[in-house]
């Protein structure tokens, strides 16, 4: 196998990503959304009064218990952990979630509606090499992103309450929440991109191979619900086991993506 | 004595049938490929599709052949097959002397060019980016050269930095080309190459590949355009429903079809009354028919009869305007070929 040859696809495919305003438009707005408009919006309560803001969610002597909160934080930065943990990391997921899904439901169903695929089929690289390529094409772009979106969205929450800091780091010094987006969604985006690759080829085109694809979003809703039940399913233990679980499943789909792509059915079944 | 010279001479034709085999740079042996329809519900249906139906041929190198077929004959089945794209259910497939299997169908493909029926173009990139994309694959040293000159070749440099999607059907189909030729590979596909062009786009195409034969490059079309494939063919099979009906050059496959060759005479003046008895008394002449000043004369070689019929001819004072021999043509080939398909 040369990684070379999955480099020259993932060249060109992301070339002619970027080139279609659809995807262009999508990889801007949502990052905006998710990291910058949402969490300003849920922490504004938090900056107005923070002891009120805590007091609506049930005891602030439980809740800090739930919630792993470090008995020196004030009400703010115990409210500001709070909003992490239960909303804005979750929804932070559907950056490296939902990013690679558009672009990695354009890879085969794309080739196919632009009736391309036959010319990248009989290029000398082998299967492997084209699904690798075409995996790259999708990760790297949308990593890329993630992880500059949760930079900023570490950046903004600090600096959003910066009068109630203390000396103290938010975001950036919580091990669950550095896992979350250093270790989980880098693997929660493979096995997003895997199936979406395996939806792409055996899609007529990119429209109906997005809208199958979109469905993979919705564990990120079923963190959100479980999150607010139990206050304390993230931490560094349960984000490391979903990691762990998220890695085999991305495994298992990779074994199965090279059963089901059959270079013979995706020029046969255009 | 004479079984030692019988035994030299046997043993030099299975030398000079071997330099046949190693000469053949493309070699399909029972080729047959079966799709299934999986939508055909009925017990009744037959979902089997033989697209092709045990296929065999060789082409040797420098030679450009034509696989001549109606639509749905099996012709691009063939060249998926060739390619190791589609995988064949029995027979073998050897280019230059290497088998093609799935596994290492892809190092073969290094010294095969395609052109598609669909020409394959990323319509959002520009020409030289497209150029640059499949040229990557092939370890060219100097890259950028290389597309500049085929570009130039194909008239299109000056549009390098155009979006593919701009060119007009013509030009896309050049650039496909130029991709195709781009890596100077020893063996073409040309599918379709001329489907969908004007006139004036066609001969440029036509050029094109009667260029690279030129260059000593093993071409192999399909197409069901008959003029392109007389035109350029060494050697043609024709397919139908997955099975070859014939195969060889153009000019001999018309021999295999009709028992007897035609020569046709145009008189200038009326036929003398007493011709028809003349003309009967022609043994060497299979039969004949008159059409008002014309005779048609039959034979199984109209080579040799046409100096006695002449004689004879003038003998009876005939004013002889023209004669010809008729040659079939390769549609008159296809057309009869196609016409016992349907018997």
């Amino acid at each position: 196998m040369e990684l070379k040859n999955s480099i020259r696809i993932m060249k060109k495919d992301w070339k002619t990503s970027v080139k279609r305003k659809e995807i262009l438009a999508i990889m801007s707005v949502f990052p905006i959304i998710f990291t910058v408009l949402l969490p300003i919006f849920m922490l504004i309560g938090i900056i107005v009064d923070p002891s009120g803001f805590i007091s609506e969610f049930g005891d602030p002597a439980t809740l800090r218990g739930l919630y792993n909160i470090p008995p020196q934080y004030n009400d703010a930065l115990a409210g500001a952990i709070m909003v992490i943990k239960m909303l804005v990391l979750p929804l932070f997921l559907f950056i490296p979630g939902m990013m690679p899904i558009i672009i990695s439901s354009d890879s085969f169903a794309g080739e196919k509606e632009r009736k391309t695929m036959e010319s990248v089929l009989l290029l000398p690289i082998n299967k492997t090499e084209l699904i690798l390529g075409k995996v790259l094409a999708s990760f790297v772009p949308s990593i890329l992103i993630s992880f500059a979106c949760f930079i900023t969205l570490g950046i903004i929450i600090n600096v959003m309450i910066v009068p109630y800091l203390e000396g103290n780091i938010l975001f950036f010094t919580d091990p669950s929440i550095l896992l979350t987006g250093f270790l989980l969604a880098p693997f929660w985006a493979l096995l997003n991109i895997q199936i979406s690759v395996i939806i792409s080829s055996r899609a007529k085109d990119m429209k109906s191979a997005q809208s199958i694809s979109g469905a993979l979003i919705t564990p990120v809703l079923g963190i959100i619900i479980i999150q607010i039940f139990n206050p304390s399913f993230i931490n560094a233990v349960s984000i490391s086991f979903l990691t762990l679980l998220i890695s085999l499943l991305w495994l298992f789909f990779i074994y199965l993506g090279n059963r089901l792509l059959d270079p013979e059915k995706l020029i046969t079944m255009v | 004595m004479q079984f030692i010279i019988n035994e030299l001479l046997f043993r030099l034709d299975l030398i000079n049938e071997e330099l046949m085999l190693m000469e053949s740079v493309i070699q399909l042996e029972n080729v047959s490929k079966v799709f299934f329809n999986k939508k055909w519900k009925h017990a009744e249906d037959n979902r089997e599709i033989w697209a092709l139906g045990g296929i065999s041929l060789k082409v040797t190198k420098g030679e450009i052949f034509g696989l001549l077929g109606p639509n749905g004959a099996g012709k691009t089945t063939a060249i998926r097959c060739i390619a190791g794209v589609l995988r064949p259910n029995t027979g073998r497939i050897v280019i230059k002397n290497r088998e093609v299997t799935s596994s290492d169908a892809h190092q073969i493909r290094k010294n095969l060019g395609f052109l598609t029926e669909n020409h394959g173009n990323y319509e959002n990139l520009t020409l030289y980016e497209n150029l640059q994309f499949y040229g990557s694959f092939f370890n060219l040293t100097d890259l950028n050269n290389r597309i500049d000159t085929v570009l130039e070749e194909m008239g299109l440099k000056e549009r390098k930095n155009m979006k593919a999607g701009k060119l007009s059907k013509g030009q896309k189909q050049r650039l496909a080309i130029a991709r195709t030729i781009l890596h100077e590979p020893e063996i073409l596909f040309f599918d379709e190459p001329t489907a969908g062009l004007d006139p004036a786009a066609s001969v440029q195409v036509r050029n094109l590949i009667l260029g690279l034969k030129s260059e000593d490059r093993t071409i192999f079309i399909n197409s069901h355009n008959l003029e392109e494939v007389q035109k350029v063919c060494d050697r043609v099979a024709i397919l139908d429903s997955g099975k070859i009906k014939r195969i060889g050059k153009p000019s001999d496959l018309g021999k295999e079809l009709w028992e007897t060759q035609e020569m046709i005479c145009t008189l200038k003046e009326p036929l003398p009354n007493n011709l028809d008895e003349i003309l009967t008394n022609m043994n060497y002449v299979k039969r004949f028919r008159i059409d008002d000043n014309v005779i048609y004369f039959y034979s199984d070689d109209v080579n040799e009869v046409t100096p006695k019929i002449v004689k004879e001819l003038v003998l009876q004072n005939a004013n002889i305007l023209e004669i010809k021999r008729t040659v079939h043509s390769l549609e008159d080939i296809y057309l009869k070929l196609m016409g016992e398909g349907k018997e």
